[in-house]
């Protein structure tokens, strides 16, 4: 063994962990060099004071309490807390995830919070009390009136002129985009979504939900499901997409029946202004309650009267005419689940409410393709 | 005798008696491996406590089929290292009480040449200061070794390393403790000659 063999297992010879054997080989080097006896004895003592046991203080008699003591206090600071006993670690990420929710926040309030306080304001109009809300369209009705000039007469002329315009054919794709609004405008009044158009009483908010279709139309959202299962005399007419709901229009091609679907997604992103619960519930329609009189006087739309004007808007003409002939509208809200989603389905249509009973068991949801 | 590992094991299903006995089986070793890092007896005080409160949260992560002492010695010394690295600065044991006690001790016990024993005592104040100026790794290492008595494969575990890892660092711990004795020696216009080899 030479000397860069014994500096290798210097301190191992040191603290006699080698075998027999290596240490007998060191031996033998040491016998005839000096400097490696030197380093071996200077070694040997160093390790003879490491081994030798400092003098550590002794903990007070009270430690061991102490430790079960703290333990006990983190178990019900962790158990009323409900945060894991790693406190630090805890604490660390709850700071972390604050500052992002925060963030969070402020993005969500800066994308979505003008909408939200539009459409509350809309909901607070809509929620209103009938007189008000006719004075709403009378302002509306005012601020239109190159609009409304053109078709109270046309509701002067009677109901006959326009049953003819809309039987024509050439006029059905017209009828096809008009109709959903009018039954539908009442659903969605419900619901307080965007099509509650009634409330632009003043320019400011007529702006401001202007700016709000825009915003909706400029980022139209794909609606996740649409319904399936009508039956197969039924074609679809129309769909609207507004932000969290879908409304679709079903007409039959040898009919002038129309039902209403409207889909949508549970928890509702606006308030509901009408009550529903869960499975079927069946309602008359409320809103026009002029109309069921007039519907079942036989009136029809025919008064030029403002009151008749303001329902018109709500309900176009040509529909309050059909209407005649039709039973009192009908409407059936329930609850559906698709892919683990919610949705709150409010099917409308002047059907017999055992029709419109029948036809909803057997609606379905499916993915939008 | 009931095992640490059944101790740990009864402890993680609650049974705070076990864990009672548990610190009182590790309450000195852990304290020793603080306080010989650290040196500060406070300080390691509130260390031991924190190591212990520290091993009932972690409890679900020790391997039954493992020892328990050195998974506990383990986070005796990692939150020792810690606690040195937050300080920054090296920290000076107070070896007076100590140094003093070993002297009388060895005194007594030898009744040798008195000058040879106080150099032996004076290189082993050198040495215990330069074990303060190791690095936070091989001031481990030297403890676990020396102080604690444990072996390579031991040391190996409770550090999380392999053996030959162990004896690489205890070669250098051991030459960079006699390079900062030999300075010190050598600072006091000494010739780095040890009682030991005259």
């Amino acid at each position: 063994m030479n000397c860069r063999q014994v500096d290798k297992y210097l301190y191992d010879y040191c603290d006699d962990i080698l075998n027999p054997e290596q240490r007998a080989q060191i031996e033998e080097h040491l016998l005839n060099c000096p400097i490696c006896r030197r380093i071996v004895d200077e070694s040997l003592l160093e390790s003879s004071i490491l081994h030798e046991q400092w003098e550590i203080p002794a903990l007070p008699d009270d430690f061991t309490d102490r430790v079960i003591n703290q333990i006990a206090c983190t178990a019900i600071q962790a158990n009323s807390s409900t945060i894991y006993p790693h406190s630090q670690n805890h604490k660390k990420w709850s700071r972390r995830f604050i500052s992002l929710a925060a963030m969070g926040a402020i993005l969500l309030i800066m994308l979505y919070g003008p909408a939200l306080l539009k459409n509350s304001g809309l909901i607070q109009i809509a929620d209103q009390e009938p007189a008000s809300l006719k004075t709403t369209r009378e302002s509306i009705m005012a601020g239109k009136a190159d609009q409304e000039s053109l078709k109270a007469p046309a509701g002067a002329a009677g109901s006959e002129e326009i049953k003819q315009e809309t039987a024509n054919g050439a006029n059905r794709q017209k009828d096809q985009e008009e109709s959903p609004s009018s039954p539908a405008g009442e659903i969605k009044e419900s619901y307080g979504t965007h099509s509650v158009t009634i409330s632009n009483n003043d320019n400011s908010q007529a702006q401001d939900l202007n700016l709000m279709k825009a915003e909706t139309a400029a980022t139209p959202e794909a609606f996740p499901v649409q319904p399936v299962n009508l039956p197969a005399s039924y074609v679809l007419l129309n769909k609207v997409d507004t932000a969290g709901s879908s409304t679709y229009t079903f007409g039959r091609s040898q009919s002038e029946e129309q039902i209403i679907i409207n889909i949508a997604q549970l928890p509702l992103r606006q308030p509901v202004t009408s009550t529903y619960s869960r499975g079927y519930y069946i309602r008359e329609e409320a809103a026009p309650a002029a109309d069921k009189s007039e519907i079942q006087s036989g009136k029809g739309v025919t008064s030029p009267s403002e009151e008749q004007g303001t329902k018109d808007l709500g309900a176009q003409p040509q529909e309050q005419a059909k209407s005649k002939a039709l039973p009192t509208t009908n409407t059936i809200s329930y609850e559906l689940e698709f892919n683990n989603q919610k949705f709150l389905l409010t099917i409308s249509a002047k059907l017999p409410a055992e029709e419109l009973s029948m036809i909803s068991r057997d609606l379905q949801l499916s993915a939008t393709k | 005798m009931i095992s640490d590992e059944s101790l740990a094991f009864q402890s993680l299903g609650g049974d705070i008696s076990a864990f009672e006995e548990l610190v009182n089986r590790y309450k000195k070793p852990v304290f020793s491996i603080v306080y010989r890092m650290i040196g500060h007896y406070q300080e390691a005080e509130d260390i031991t406590q924190d190591v212990f409160v520290n091993v009932y949260q972690k409890l679900y992560q020790f391997d039954s089929n493992k020892k328990f002492a050195p998974w506990i010695y383990r986070i005796a010394t990692n939150a020792s290292i810690s606690a040195l690295r937050k300080k920054k600065k090296i920290v000076t044991l107070d070896f007076d009480e100590a140094y003093g006690k070993a002297y009388e001790d060895y005194y007594t016990a030898h009744s040798g040449d008195p000058q040879l024993m106080f150099e032996r005592e004076e290189l082993k104040h050198f040495i215990y200061e330069a074990i303060n100026e190791l690095p936070e790794s091989y001031r481990a290492v030297v403890i676990l070794r020396y102080q604690m008595d444990l072996n390579n494969q031991e040391i190996a575990e409770v550090l999380g390393v392999s053996k030959e890892n162990i004896e690489v660092k205890v070669h250098r711990a051991r030459k960079a403790l006699r390079k900062i004795v030999e300075k010190r020696w050598n600072e006091r216009g000494l010739e780095y000659e040890l009682p030991a080899s005259r």
